[in-house]
């Protein structure tokens, strides 16, 4: 098959899938609740129980203690990624927090969360890094 | 007989179409049933792009393959020619060779950084079938072309081969499909057997890395049949938290780096951390697939011997006092 075709199929394919996607409504990220958090999270990291759940009013990530260490959980797509934040450091960004993490597949993850969550958080990702 | 200048239809550039054609049926048929399936825009996207990336590395890296192979072509005194049997015969001994170069894909941590993009979605439909690995080349397992080569298979024939193994394993990355007919499921690789694989549940770890025939599994004790109280949950055990294809593509190499560069580690140190399975540590805090089963057995001693735990007692005690570290943690 000629390249030019091959990369025609591919342009115009990838783009009809991705408006079927959005037509479909396969774009909407997950909503967490305490108790998907703490499944979701017990489940990303086994042997660890959550004792402690900070959940973002946005419903877009948690703040978790377990097994003596602090945990963020973010939602990605409908899914959700943990990290512990030992050695993260923390941020104030227009829309909540961002976090580096020393993590070459998440360097970086900007958290939406309301002026008291904020000043909450800050501190507790500050404390436990 | 010279076959020097023979040449076989890239089978894989011609069922881009039919691939296309594939992923939006798929999604419809989800959308419209309400089963069958998950599909996420952003992973979809990340899958495919992970999928154009392979082609184009391909194009660009795929002459390192090529003439490794062609050059064992000019040394090798075999030649079994061409005919339709010996076609049939590469297809099964490549298939083979397949099992060997995933098994080694999921237990060499140096082959994993290759092979782990495959298994980072957290979902499982058609497009999860071609987030396929950048990097291939660098894990020098073409070595294991070698003898279907000196055995006297053409390169040409092998590639074309293995290009119809991929495309056969395209349809079997979907939840759309249980079970195909009792006949079909032992012997073939199906959609259920591939679920197994791609399951992050302690059950289903290193398992079914069957590509075509799923009987060299139960030839060599990694098969685990799919259990109805069991689903999988799919992705790595511990997810990476990106879409973006090059940290996809390339997290866990940069992973092995910096373990390399650890102060204090022996050589023999830095070398086990290329080698040994994914989630090796050297002071042993790691979280290895049978560090994971031996603690969920300890935790649900009713899973003792069932499938995926035959090897592991109940009186087995549960080991991990702390998380495999990052996304280090070995794979589904």
């Amino acid at each position: 098959m000629p390249l030019w075709l091959l990369g025609t199929i591919v342009v115009v394919g990838l783009a009809a899938i991705w408006l079927i996607m959005r037509v479909y409504g396969f774009d909407r990220p997950l909503v967490l609740t305490h108790d998907i958090a703490a499944e979701e999270f017990a489940t990303d990291n086994p042997g660890l129980v959550p004792e402690d759940i900070h959940l973002a009013k946005s419903g877009q990530s948690a703040l978790i203690h377990a097994g003596g260490s602090t945990y963020v959980l973010w939602v990605m797509g409908q899914d959700v990624a943990t990290h512990n934040v030992a050695r993260a450091r923390v941020s104030e960004a227009d829309t909540g927090l961002t976090l580096r993490l020393p993590d070459f597949a998440a360097p970086r993850v900007t958290l939406t969360l309301t002026e008291d969550e904020k000043a909450r958080w800050k501190p507790m990702i500050e404390e436990a890094a | 007989m010279d076959l020097s200048s023979l040449t076989y239809p890239d089978v894989v550039s011609l069922a881009v179409p039919f691939f296309v054609a594939a992923v939006i049926f798929e999604v419809t048929w989800i959308f419209v049933k309400k089963r069958g399936g998950r599909y996420e825009a952003r992973d979809a996207m990340t899958s495919l792009a992970m999928g154009v990336g392979n082609v184009v590395v391909g194009i660009l890296l795929g002459f390192i393959t090529y003439g490794f192979l062609m050059w064992l072509w000019e040394i090798t005194p075999l030649d079994l020619g061409t005919s339709v049997w010996v076609v049939a015969l590469c297809f099964v001994l490549d298939d083979l060779r397949y099992y060997w170069v995933h098994r080694f894909g999921h237990r060499i941590r140096w082959v994993w950084a290759s092979h782990v993009n495959h298994h980072s979605s957290q979902h499982y439909n058609l497009t999860t079938a071609l987030r396929q690995t950048w990097t291939g080349t660098f894990t020098f397992m073409m070595l294991l072309s070698a003898p279907l080569v000196l055995l006297g298979f053409h390169p040409a024939m092998i590639l074309f081969v293995g290009g119809l193994n991929l495309i056969y394993q395209f349809w079997i990355h979907t939840e759309a499909i249980d079970k195909m007919p009792r006949w079909f499921e032992a012997v073939m690789n199906t959609p259920s057997h591939h679920r197994v694989h791609h399951g992050r549940n302690p059950r289903y770890l290193d398992a079914n890395y069957a590509g075509v025939f799923i009987v060299w599994d139960k030839l060599f004790g990694t098969f685990v049949p799919e259990q109805a109280d069991d689903r999988p949950d799919y992705g790595l055990v511990h997810n990476i938290g990106t879409f973006n294809p090059f940290r996809v593509a390339f997290h866990e190499w940069v992973a092995i780096f910096r373990d390399w560069r650890q102060p204090g580690l022996t050589l023999w140190d830095r070398l086990r951390y290329a080698v040994m399975p994914p989630g090796w540590r050297h002071d042993g805090s790691g979280g290895g697939s049978e560090r994971l089963k031996a603690d969920y057995v300890a935790k649900h001693p009713d899973a003792a011997g069932t499938p995926g735990f035959e090897n592991y007692p109940a009186s087995a005690t549960a080991s991990i006092t702390t998380r495999p570290s990052g996304a280090r943690a070995q794979s589904s």
